[in-house]
């Protein structure tokens, strides 16, 4: 059974551009907000510690799958589970959706972050705490398509 | 027309006191600069969403094609906010005046628990985007707004007085 961390979002009417739809910019927003807010609970749940302190993203990779109008949505959620963990890395499965587990899809995104010393200028390997914490949001079976 | 007179609003009358539109706004880490506080600009987005939401609200006749157009924005900065102790915020909405075509609202941002960090004033025109001109309330456009005036206007504003 995958856990998964499900963030939701509430659009702004600017997020929309001239062609009337979510503007595709929006979308990394919406996943850094969603990120922000999931590592913000690894360091509450994990007590902070090495590997805790600060991420950066290293890659995105975004498939748009879907239009979204303000006009019939003001709300959709990021579903976040993990797919592969490294020593200091760790990629991630964002999917975009309207609200629900039958939301449909939006917008499906593969990012990798790398814990890192900003002090220093250079990654930092997750503390075993963190390891832990991280490996519950696995992402088992990946129902929509395989890297 | 009834251009020149004082708005309903000013006179004395029965205005119900205390309605408002309250609009919460989900806050981004991005909306925080490099200062790290709530950029200056951000706090133009969430009253523009909150009037969004709001206005979505008020009556319109059949086949009528106006909606609002900003003309007049005035901004108080009180307090800082940042991202890390407030993950929302809220725009407390209500009318200080119904002009002929105009309406000027405050909209006061505040922290979940009142706080009030900041203050904006604006002044919107009921506008026809195709006809490029403005377009005179309808009486039951009035009253739903009158509705959420809450505020004595200044006789001496223009705008609140309704001579505009």
């Amino acid at each position: 059974m995958t856990t998964a961390y499900i963030h939701p979002i509430h659009l702004r009417w600017s997020d929309e551009d001239r062609n009337g739809h979510v503007n595709n910019s929006k979308f990394m927003t919406y996943t850094e907000d969603a990120r922000i807010a999931w590592l913000g609970r690894m360091r509450a749940e994990t007590g902070g510690g090495p590997g805790s302190e600060g991420v950066i993203l290293a890659s995105l990779h975004c498939e748009y799958k879907a239009q979204v109008h303000f006009a019939q949505s003001k709300e959709l959620e990021v579903v976040n589970t993990l797919r592969r963990l490294g020593s200091s890395s760790v990629e991630l499965h964002q999917v975009v959706r309207l609200p629900g587990d039958d939301g449909e899809v939006v917008a499906d995104l593969i990012t990798v972050l790398v814990s890192f010393d900003y002090a220093n200028g250079r990654s930092a390997p997750w503390g075993d705490r963190q390891r832990e914490w991280l490996q519950k949001f696995t992402e088992h079976a990946v129902e929509s398509s395989p890297a | 027309m009834m251009q020149d007179e004082p708005s309903a609003v000013s006179q004395e009358r029965d205005v119900p006191v205390g309605e408002t539109y309250v609009y919460e706004v989900q806050l981004r880490w991005s909306d925080e600069d490099r200062m790290g506080h709530l950029n200056n600009t951000r706090y133009l987005t969430f009253a523009e969403d909150a009037r969004t939401r709001w206005f979505a609200m008020a009556p319109r006749d059949e086949g009528d094609q106006a909606g609002f157009i900003l003309a007049r924005m005035e901004v108080d900065y009180l307090q800082q906010v940042r991202t890390a102790d407030n993950d929302w915020l809220k725009v407390v909405n209500t009318v200080l005046g119904v002009g002929r075509s105009s309406l000027r609202i405050q909209q006061e941002i505040q922290r979940m628990d009142g706080e009030v960090v900041n203050r904006v004033i604006a002044t919107q025109v009921h506008f026809d985007y195709d006809r490029d001109s403005s377009v005179p309330w309808t009486d039951t456009q009035r009253a739903w707004l009158e509705r959420f005036a809450t505020v004595k206007p200044d006789a001496t504003d223009p705008v609140a007085a309704g001579t505009t």
